[in-house]
């Protein structure tokens, strides 16, 4: 079967830095992606770059095919109707993401307008009901509410009923669950689901979360410093990390399971964009980094069914896991 | 909160700073050194005519009669009579007050036609050639003296093209819509200098917003987008400014004024310092206070109308 | 001055805002700032060196007379040679730069410092004071003032020192109360220093440049403001030799002789530019630290 989505060697530069370099992934149909790292690992411009989103001085190698075409290669005009009516994205921060002047009516009923036609009424009586599929009570009145009339909760719904009242194929969710309380979180998380299983669209979630991926999503990519260290699905991942980045990420989140695991972090910070290590980008901060690792960048090889990673002692990571466990 | 409550508080604050402002006009015309009477007469005048002059200004009662007088004169715009002109300050101001209205509203029109687009194109193209031009020229024109664009404006247009009057106004209102667009575009180009800047850099905010971002991702069409979303945000901004310049725009017309002999309040105001009528410096003064809180308040009530937070 | 004084400090916030900008290029615009600035000087103090004519030297065989080699800016209708008059102005039109806006600068940092510091009911009468005086036009209120102490350089000095106080008070106070709320102040105060050495060592070095960076501007707005006031008759008076003044002069002659009030106003926007570039320069300077 061939992926919805195949991005290949996707890299941004923004001036003299490389926030991303030759990223690759692919998206199955009715398939949920997790993209994982830290802030800044270049994981929110990965997706803004799919839809020619980034600001005008990024610019942007590779290739993301999308119904034979290639996303980043589009002419304005046909990018445009591909976003929201194929692709649509919705952001971190509803509160600065939904325009502040405008009733939450006139902006659902405005992307109905351009990808579907609908107008006046019509548009309303479908704006009431998508409103109504996220679950906001209420729905008819709550049409002619301001953005900051809503809670947080609402608001990140409604910006999900806005992305997606042109039922799209693929839906980019960049952090949403990041601004919202934790009990917010896992409703938004939940309504996801079902919307996906209802419209039988992909998802690619990008959260710093490993536990939101690991309770929503079907494969994983970790990232780090504008690379793929590792992908593959979630249960392998998990059960089976291979590359030292991807273990220091489970090792900082507290698991019950262990309750006497020692919490053991990352220590040291991210490198800049503009003066990344040669060879592998986590090497500086790795345990099991040998003089090997800063040689050249290491590429990605399979380590088990379907399963990815760049870390050249992918052997000795998972022997250690074995050891402590 | 809904609007009509808003504008009450603020009302009341406005009305305040009107007092406050009566208060800091009567004390500098009471207590500065120089002595208004003296100066009216001069140095040769009996001791009789002195008294008599001070005892028709009021000045022989205790300063906090004066102020009561004052405030109570300013509360029925009564500002005394004219020393020089013989007639009462209120008149003339009621006959001078709407040509500078009229100018200053021409201004404010013509600076928004022309700092607005200029801003949009800085900001689209912001760093491209088109930027940078614009920049210099706002930079350049920021620096420029109103009555020094007005002589350009004079020397090259009026005097030279002979396209305009070289001042004074006309005998109704569509002549002077032509006498008067010289001196508004005059106090437009120094305002717009302004309002170009600040704007520019408001629209570069409202265009790397979030929801401009997620607009743009709804598919919609740019001109969508720009005309909708970024305009709708960018008048807010916009209203702002002007409500913030209000009183660097009414410095400006006493200048415009006396640079085109335009019989406004402002011409008004400054012969009058030279005829040391005080009584119309102080009435002056006073209303246009309270029109540029006139102008604050207005300012308030569209930026609740354009602005759904302010109501919240 | 004039223009736009009753946004001042907020337009200085936007200078101040974290820029997103690529990297730091103090750049041209800040070096052709400081060469006017230097000429500027040069001019204001060695005039008599530099200009080829006495300021006020009479020739009445050769009046009005347009540009020429021999009089590069033309004459005056007293025959007085117009470059070396916009020369000697500068040295009035710099001291107007300083004096409008030292005294203001030094007692609004003062005042605002105290006021940020104590907050509570002097901050309360403080902002109603700001209310008043942005209600009245900037340029109207000098007006007005002038008006009562009679025309003149001095009494313009006084009567915009006597104003634009507020405007730098306002600037310091908000940046002392931004300061205030970071942690190095509640640190100062647990580690038992005074409020006086919290106050001056503390808070008022970190919340300084924004003040610089203002004065800048603001010597440029002085400038604005003190011609214009020379313009209207109000601020330095005839014969002396500054540029509003010289413009004033040229009043009856803007359509025989345009030389007289457009080179004097050319070296207006000169000077201002000047110092508004250089306050862009330390403006850029100082967000980057």
């Amino acid at each position: 079967m061939n992926p919805l989505l195949s991005v290949r060697g996707l890299g941004i530069s923004i001036g003299p830095a490389n926030p991303v370099d030759s990223v690759s992934f692919d998206v199955n149909a009715s398939e949920m992606l997790g993209i994982v790292g830290e802030s800044g690992s270049g994981k929110s411009l990965t997706l803004r770059a799919l839809l020619q989103l980034l600001p005008p001085h990024a610019r942007t190698t590779g290739t993301a095919t999308w119904q034979g075409r290639d996303l980043l290669a589009m002419p304005a005009d046909d990018i445009r109707r591909v976003r929201g009516r194929e692709v649509a994205v919705i952001y971190q921060e509803p509160m600065t993401a939904l325009d502040p002047v405008l009733t939450i009516g006139l902006q659902i009923t405005e992307s109905l307008n351009v990808h579907l036609g609908l107008r006046g009424a019509a548009a309303r009586v479908r704006a009431v009901q998508l409103l109504d599929r996220v679950g906001i009570p209420d729905a008819k009145r709550r049409l002619d509410n301001y953005p900051h009339e809503f809670s947080g909760g609402m608001r990140q719904r409604a910006m999900i009923a806005i992305a997606l009242a042109a039922e799209p194929k693929l839906l980019l969710a960049d952090e949403p669950t990041t601004a919202l309380d934790v009990t917010i979180q896992d409703q938004i998380l939940k309504l996801l689901l079902q919307l996906k299983e209802d419209l039988h669209m992909s998802v690619i979630l990008v959260t710093h979360d490993l536990g939101i991926v690991a309770g929503t999503c079907d494969r994983v990519a970790v990232m780090y410093a504008g690379r793929i260290m590792e992908s593959g699905p979630v249960y392998s991942v998990f059960r089976a990390p291979a590359h030292a980045y991807t273990l220091g990420l489970m090792r900082s989140v507290p698991n019950p399971a262990h309750a006497r695991q020692l919490l053991s972090g990352i220590s040291g910070t991210p490198p800049e964009p503009s003066h990344m290590p040669p060879g592998c980008r986590f090497a500086p901060r790795c345990g099991f980094a040998t003089p090997q690792c800063s040689e050249a960048p290491p590429p990605l090889r399979e380590c088990g069914p379907a399963h990815q990673t760049a870390c050249i002692h992918a052997d000795r990571i998972r022997q250690s896991v074995r050891v402590t466990a | 909160m809904n609007i009509l409550a808003i504008l009450a508080r603020r009302l009341l604050h406005i009305a305040a700073t009107v007092v406050l402002v009566a208060l800091l006009i009567f004390v500098l015309m009471h207590f500065l050194p120089g002595d208004p009477v003296m100066m009216l007469l001069g140095d040769r005048a009996s001791d009789e005519q002195i008294a008599n002059m001070r005892h028709r200004l009021g000045f022989d009662r205790s300063v906090v009669e004066q102020f009561w007088e004052f405030l109570k004169m300013t509360a029925s715009l009564q500002f005394g009579e004219s020393v020089s002109m013989k007639v009462p300050v209120i008149s003339l101001i009621v006959d001078r007050l709407p040509i500078t209205l009229m100018l200053t509203s021409m201004a404010v029109v013509l600076a928004v036609l022309i700092a607005a687009p200029l801003a949009f194109i800085a900001a689209l193209r912001q760093g491209g050639i088109a930027d940078a031009i614009i920049r210099v020229i706002s930079q350049v024109s920021l620096s420029m003296p109103v009555f020094y664009i007005g002589l350009i404006l004079l020397i090259t247009l009026a005097a030279g093209l002979r396209w305009f009057p070289v001042g004074g106004i006309g005998e109704n209102f569509f002549q002077n819509l032509y006498y008067l667009f010289l001196p508004a575009l005059t106090l437009a180009l120094s305002l717009s200098a302004i309002l170009l800047r600040n704007l520019r850099e408001a629209l570069i905010e409202v265009l790397q917003a979030d929801y401009v971002s997620f607009a743009t991702a709804k598919g919609l069409m740019r001109h969508t987008v720009l005309g909708r979303h970024v305009l709708r945000n960018a008048w807010i901004s916009t209203i702002t400014l002007l409500g913030l310049h209000v009183g660097s725009l009414v410095g400006g017309a006493v200048i415009t004024e006396t640079v085109f002999a335009i019989p406004g309040v402002g011409r008004l105001m400054i012969d009058s310092i030279f005829a040391r009528d005080y009584a119309v410096v102080q009435g002056l003064t006073m209303i246009l206070a309270v029109m540029v809180s006139i102008v604050f308040l207005a300012v308030d009530a569209l930026q609740a109308l354009l602005d759904p937070r302010v109501s919240a | 001055m004039s223009a736009v004084q009753e946004v001042a400090p907020r337009e200085a916030a936007i200078a101040m805002a974290p820029g997103k900008r690529a990297p730091l290029k103090l750049g041209s615009s800040t070096l052709v700032g400081a060469v006017i600035l230097l000429l500027f000087i040069a001019c204001a103090a060695f005039p008599d060196a530099i200009a080829p004519y006495a300021p006020n030297k009479f020739d009445y065989r050769a009046t009005l007379r347009p540009p020429s080699w021999a009089h590069p800016f033309g004459t005056d209708n007293f025959g007085r040679d117009v470059l070396s008059r916009t020369i000697w102005a500068a040295r009035i039109d710099l001291q107007i730069a300083v004096f409008c806006t030292l005294f203001p600068a030094i007692f609004g940092t003062f005042v605002g410092c105290l006021i940020g510091y104590t907050g509570g009911a002097i901050d309360s009468v403080f902002r109603r004071i700001v209310d008043v005086v942005i209600t009245i036009p900037f340029l109207v209120l000098v007006i007005a003032i002038v008006a009562v102490l009679g025309p003149g350089l001095t009494n313009m000095y006084i009567a915009v020192s006597a104003v634009n106080w507020i405007v730098y008070a306002r600037l310091i106070r908000g940046e002392i109360i931004a300061q205030k709320r970071r942690d190095y102040a509640a640190a100062g105060q647990v580690m038992g220093y005074s409020a006086s050495r919290i106050l001056f060592r503390h808070l008022l070095p970190n919340a300084l440049s924004p003040i610089v960076v203002y004065w800048m501007t603001d010597m440029a707005l002085a400038i604005l403001l003190g011609s214009s006031l020379g313009y209207l008759g109000l601020g330095a008076q005839p014969p002396t030799s500054e540029w509003g003044v010289l413009i004033g002069d040229a009043k009856n002659f803007m359509t025989t002789a345009w030389w007289m009030s457009i080179f004097p106003g050319i070296a207006i926007v000169i000077a201002g530019t000047g110092f508004s570039l250089l306050g862009d320069g330390l403006a850029r300077l100082v967000r980057r630290r």
